[in-house]
């Protein structure tokens, strides 16, 4: 039988072989003293690794960490529930009233949607607004690109401020990899 | 304490049970305080880390799946910021070919009977000479050794931890093992 190798013996000490692997192993080291060196010098490692010195805490650690926790809100969650079921019982007084043929309430609900689809009408006019403010932007910015680029094109010939292009490209980036790295160093020291 | 011990707790500090928190800060405090030892050999910094891991793991309680062991979870916060740092300080992770099968031994002294001052002595020099070796193991090598030999994580619990098979988490735990032996040996 050959010798063990000595990954075997390391799953022999820690007990990771099956029962028949374990057998095996025990029916080779008893006639062969070589493995059987190799497994008391292994032995003594995982001892020694065993025995290194811990790691003492101070006795205040724990306080200290739990001085520190931060605070857990399950506040947010509250609300959604306290909105969701207020919603839920102000649906249900509805119905009740509406089956009740309470027809004000209608005309009380109904006005009561009004506003509020009203004022959701508001807030995407707004929405809108903005939107078309943004676009405007991005409308003068991409006129400003053209006139650069025409003018380039009036000043040089295409190939030419193709590469005057390219380069600027090449600048603005070694420029924000240079200021990236600076913040980067800024933030170390 | 066991793993569904750990579990009862999180569901307490979830309904808002702060102090259930004390129960698991001082079960694992040893354990990932002496795992950033081992790994980083400054104390205060390991403190600091340790103290870290319990206020990230307080701060995302509610995506602890229950599936899985908590331990496994905390380590595998602990293992993230040790990465995080190891980053910042720009080292190089070094990988390892694994070591000659056929490579001969040299013995390891360490005596198992209640030693005299003499072996006292040499013991502790023993230790000091096994503490450097493992500070000298690259940071990958010596992180699953640690998890394995210091922390007492089985193969299979390092695996999900470190989201890596089995196989090569046991490969570089036997790789860690013999480069720490072969370094004992030129001590």
């Amino acid at each position: 039988m050959s010798c063990l190798k000595w990954n075997e013996i390391y799953d022999y000490l820690e007990n990771e072989l099956s029962p028949e692997e374990r057998d095996r192993v025990e029916k080779h080291l008893q006639s062969c003293s070589r493995c059987q060196q190799a497994l008391s010098e292994r032995q003594a490692l995982l001892a020694g690794v065993n025995r290194l010195p811990r790691l003492e805490l101070p006795e205040e650690f724990t306080s200290q960490v739990m001085a520190k926790l931060p605070d857990l809100s399950p506040k947010k969650t509250w609300l959604i529930f306290l909105a969701g079921g207020l919603y839920f019982l102000f649906s249900l007084l509805l119905v009740f009233l509406i089956m009740a043929g309470q027809l004000n309430a209608l005309t009380w609900t109904w006005e009561v949607f009004k506003h509020i689809f009203g004022l959701a009408w508001k807030l995407s006019r707004l929405l809108v607004l903005g939107f078309k403010y943004l676009e405007a932007l991005a409308k003068s910015l991409s006129l400003a690109g053209k006139i650069i680029v025409n003018s380039l094109t009036d000043l040089f010939n295409p190939t030419l401020a193709l590469g005057l292009s390219v380069l600027g490209i090449f600048i603005s980036l070694a420029l924000a990899f240079w200021l990236f790295k600076y913040i980067k160093i800024s933030e170390r020291s | 304490m066991t793993e569904n011990e750990d579990r009862v707790y999180v569901r307490r500090c979830l309904q808002g049970e702060r102090q259930a928190f004390e129960f698991i800060v001082r079960k694992y405090q040893s354990s990932l305080a002496n795992y950033f030892f081992r790994m980083i050999q400054e104390r205060e910094l390991s403190l600091e880390m340790t103290q870290e891991v319990f206020l990230r793991a307080y701060a995302s309680l509610h995506t602890y799946k229950e599936d899985f062991q908590f331990s496994t979870w905390l380590f595998r916060i602990a293992s993230n910021l040790l990465i995080d740092y190891w980053r910042k300080k720009k080292l190089p992770l070094v990988f390892l070919d694994a070591q000659e099968e056929d490579e001969q031994p040299a013995p390891v002294q360490l005596p198992d009977h209640e030693p005299s001052v003499a072996e006292q002595y040499e013991r502790k020099m023993t230790m000091e000479a096994i503490t450097r070796a493992v500070a000298r193991l690259p940071e990958n090598l010596r992180e699953l050794f640690t998890l394995r030999h210091i922390n007492d994580f089985s193969y299979e619990e390092i695996a999900k931890m470190k989201n890596l098979p089995v196989g090569t988490v046991k490969n570089r735990v036997f790789q860690a093992k013999e480069l720490l032996r072969q370094l004992l040996e030129e001590a």
